[in-house]
C-alpha cells in the first residue's frame, strides 16, 4: 500500500502539479530507497550514472545534431522540392507533400516538433492558398510531424532499446514498413479529402523537374542512405550511422549548399546538446525508479494478475494500447517509454508477442501521443507556430487521430508489417 | 545573476559544444580506422559514454537555469496567482532537497570508487564527480532564480517556442510553390 501511494499516486499528483518529471521520478525515488525498502542510497549514484553511460544512448545527442543541421542548413527545403516535383500532379499534392517530405525528413531527423517546424513553416502557407481550411492543414501539420518519431532513426526506438534491452539495430528495420503504412494510410485520407472538396491544386508532372531536384536534392537524399544504408546494410551501428550523418550533414550544409556558416554551426551545436540533457536527464531517473519497481516485485506482480485473469494475447495488447493511448496523452515519449518499457516488457513477454514489435507499438502510440488533445506537444507548436485557434486546430485533429488509431490496430495485431524486414535483414 | 550569465554559462556552452564536435569526430575516427586502417580505437565506446554522461549532466546545469526541465505544467498554469506561487516554491524546496540529496549520497558513493575504467583506464571516480558537481551548481541556480522560479517567469518557454516561430519563419521564406 505504502509503495503504490509513493509510487503510483505521488507521482501523478506532482505530475498536474506541474514539478518536473525528472524531480518527480527522483521524489519517489528517494522516498521508496530510504523509508520503504531500505536500501542504501549510493544506489542512486550508481544508476544516475550507469544508465545514462550506454553506447546505444549515444545516438540520441548525434540523430538530434544531424536533424538540427539539415533543418537549417537548407537541406530540408531541397527535400521538400524533391518530393513536389514527384507529386506536383497529384490531386491533394501539397497536402500529400506535407505527409511525404515529414516520412523524408522523418528518416534524418528523430524530433516531431522540429519537423513541424521545418516543413510546416514551408508548406502552411501554401497549403492555405490552394485552399485548404485551417482545420485541415493546422490537423495535418501536427499530425505528419509525428511521422518523424516512427519513421527510423527513431529517438523513441533508441531511448526503448536502452530501457527495454532490445536491439536498435533491429527496431530501426522493424519501424520501417509500419512508418511507410502509417503515411499511406494518411496519403489515401488526403486524396479523398482533396477530391471531396474538389482542390485543384499543383502542376503537370515533368521528368524535366523530377532530374531537376533529384539533382539539387542529391546530396540532402544521401543522408537517409548513408543512415538506414549503413545500418540495414550492417556497416555501421546505429551510434555510428548518427556520428558519420552528423559529419555529413555539417559538410553538405556548409560546403556544398553553403548555406551554413561556423556561427550557425555552432549555434546548432548547443541547441542540440541542451535538448540532449532535457531528454536524457530523465533516463537515470527512469532508470532508479524502474529498477526500484523491479526490486518491489511489481512487473511480475502485473505478469501475475493478467494470467489470472486469463487473458488472451489480443485483450493483453488492447489493454496495454487503450493505457498507452491516455499516457501518451499527458506524458512526454522520452518519459512514458523509459518508466514503462521496463515494466510491460514482462507481461508482453508472458503474453508471446515479440519485444522488438511490442517496440515498435510503443512507438507509434506515443507518437499519437504527441498530437492527441489536450497535452500532445505537437498540437501546442502548431498553434504557437502557425497562430491557429485550438478550437480550429482540436477538430482539425480528430480524422488524423483516427486514422493513426487505425493504423496502431493494424501495427498491433499484424506483427508481420513489423517482423518480416527483421527476419530478413536481422 | 549578471555574473553567472556573463562568464558562467558561456563557459558550460563553450564545453558542451566541444564534448559533442569531439564525440563526432571520434565515432567517425573509429568507423574510419576499423574499415580503413583495421586498427579501431578500442578506447573509443567506452570515453564516449563517459562524455555523454559529463554532457548530460553538465547540460543539465543550464537547463536549471533556464527552467527547461520536462514537465506538464498546462494544469498548474491554470491555477490562480496565490495558488501558483505555493505550488512553484514547494517545486523548487523539493528540487534543492533533491540536489543536495544527490551531492550528499554521492560524496559516500564515490569515496569507494578506486578503480580505473577497463579499456581507458580513467579514474572512476573523476567520471563520478560530474554528478556532484552538477547537482551542486543546479542548487544553487535554483536558489539564484527563486524569484522567477517562484513567479513561474522563466526563459525556457518564451526562448523555446521564439527559436521554433524563427526555424518556421526561415522555412517560410523558402516557402515552395
Amino acid at each position: 500500500m505504502e509503495l503504490f501511494l509513493v509510487m503510483g499516486v505521488l507521482p501523478v499528483i506532482l505530475l498536474l502539479l506541474g514539478f518536473p518529471i525528472f524531480v518527480i521520478l527522483m521524489v519517489s525515488s528517494v522516498i521508496t530507497i530510504l523509508f520503504i525498502m531500505d536500501l542504501p542510497i549510493t544506489m542512486v549514484q550508481i544508476e544516475l550514472f550507469g544508465s545514462v553511460d550506454n553506447y546505444k544512448l549515444i545516438a540520441v545527442p548525434f540523430f538530434i545534431f544531424a536533424g538540427a543541421i539539415m533543418a537549417q542548413g537548407g537541406i530540408s527545403r531541397r527535400l521538400v522540392e524533391w518530393v513536389v516535383s514527384l507529386m506536383g500532379a497529384i490531386r491533394g499534392s501539397i497536402a500529400l507533400t506535407t505527409v511525404g517530405a515529414c516520412t523524408i525528413f522523418g528518416a534524418i531527423s528523430g524530433s516531431s516538433p522540429a519537423t513541424v517546424a521545418a516543413i510546416g513553416g514551408m508548406l502552411f502557407p501554401s497549403l492555405r492558398e490552394k485552399g485548404y481550411p485551417e482545420k485541415f492543414a493546422s490537423g495535418l501539420l501536427a499530425s505528419s510531424g509525428a511521422i518523424a518519431g516512427i519513421i527510423p532513426p527513431s529517438i523513441a526506438m533508441i531511448l526503448y532499446g536502452a530501457a527495454a534491452e532490445e536491439s536498435v539495430r533491429h527496431l530501426f528495420i522493424a519501424g520501417v514498413l509500419p512508418g511507410l503504412f502509417i503515411a499511406f494510410c494518411m496519403g489515401i485520407y488526403i486524396y479523398f479529402y482533396a477530391r471531396k472538396r474538389n482542390i485543384r491544386e499543383g502542376t503537370k508532372f515533368e521528368v524535366k523537374r523530377v532530374a531537376r531536384s533529384t539533382k539539387a536534392g542529391a546530396w540532402a537524399l544521401g543522408t537517409p542512405l548513408i543512415i538506414l544504408g549503413g545500418i540495414y546494410a550492417g556497416i555501421f551501428s546505429p551510434t555510428e550511422a548518427a556520428g558519420v550523418s552528423c559529419l555529413y550533414a555539417v559538410i553538405v550544409a556548409m560546403w556544398v549548399y553553403r548555406d551554413m556558416n561556423f556561427t550557425g554551426l555552432w549555434k546548432v551545436t548547443i541547441e542540440s546538446v541542451y535538448l540532449t540533457a532535457q531528454v536524457l536527464v530523465i533516463v537515470g531517473a527512469a532508470t532508479l525508479f524502474s529498477r526500484l519497481l523491479t526490486i518491489a516485485g511489481v512487473p511480475q506482480g502485473m505478469v501475475e494478475w493478467i494470467q489470472s485473469l486469463g487473458l488472451e494475447s489480443w485483450m493483453v495488447l488492447l489493454i496495454i494500447n487503450v493505457f498507452l493511448l491516455a499516457v501518451g496523452c499527458v506524458l512526454d515519449p522520452a518519459s512514458a517509454i523509459l518508466v514503462l518499457a521496463p515494466i510491460l516488457k514482462p507481461v508482453i513477454l508472458a503474453a508471446g508477442i515479440d519485444p522488438v514489435h511490442f517496440g515498435i507499438i510503443m512507438t507509434v502510440n506515443v507518437s499519437i501521443g504527441m498530437f492527441t488533445p489536450p497535452f500532445g506537444l505537437n498540437i501546442f507548436v502548431t498553434q504557437a507556430l502557425f497562430r491557429v485557434p485550438l478550437s480550429s486546430l482540436y477538430p482539425g485533429l480528430v480524422p488524423f487521430i483516427m486514422i493513426n488509431i487505425f493504423a496502431l490496430g493494424v501495427v498491433s495485431y499484424w506483427p508481420d508489417l513489423s517482423l518480416v524486414l527483421v527476419r530478413l535483414l536481422g | 545573476m549578471e555574473a553567472v550569465r556573463r562568464y558562467f554559462l558561456p563557459v558550460v556552452r563553450l564545453l558542451l559544444g566541444v564534448m559533442l564536435i569531439a564525440s563526432v569526430f571520434l565515432i567517425v575516427a573509429n568507423a574510419i580506422g576499423r574499415y580503413v586502417f583495421l586498427a579501431p580505437i578500442i578506447w573509443a565506446e567506452e570515453v564516449l559514454g563517459y562524455v555523454l554522461v559529463w554532457a548530460v549532466y553538465l547540460g543539465s546545469v543550464l537547463v536549471t537555469w533556464d527552467g527547461g526541465h520536462l514537465r506538464m505544467d498546462l494544469i498548474s498554469k491554470t491555477l490562480p496567482g496565490i495558488s501558483r506561487s505555493l505550488v512553484n516554491g514547494f517545486s523548487v524546496v523539493v528540487f534543492v532537497f533533491i540536489g543536495g540529496l544527490i551531492v550528499y549520497q554521492s560524496w559516500f558513493a564515490i569515496a569507494e570508487l578506486t578503480h580505473v575504467s577497463q579499456v581507458a583506464e580513467i579514474p572512476m571516480n573523476w567520471m563520478h564527480s560530474i554528478i556532484p558537481v552538477s547537482f551542486v551548481f543546479i542548487a544553487i541556480f535554483i536558489i539564484i532564480r527563486f524569484k522567477d522560479y517562484l513567479a513561474g517567469k522563466l526563459e525556457s518557454e518564451t526562448e523555446q517556442v521564439e527559436a521554433l516561430r524563427e526555424a518556421a519563419e526561415a522555412a517560410a521564406r523558402e516557402k515552395v510553390e
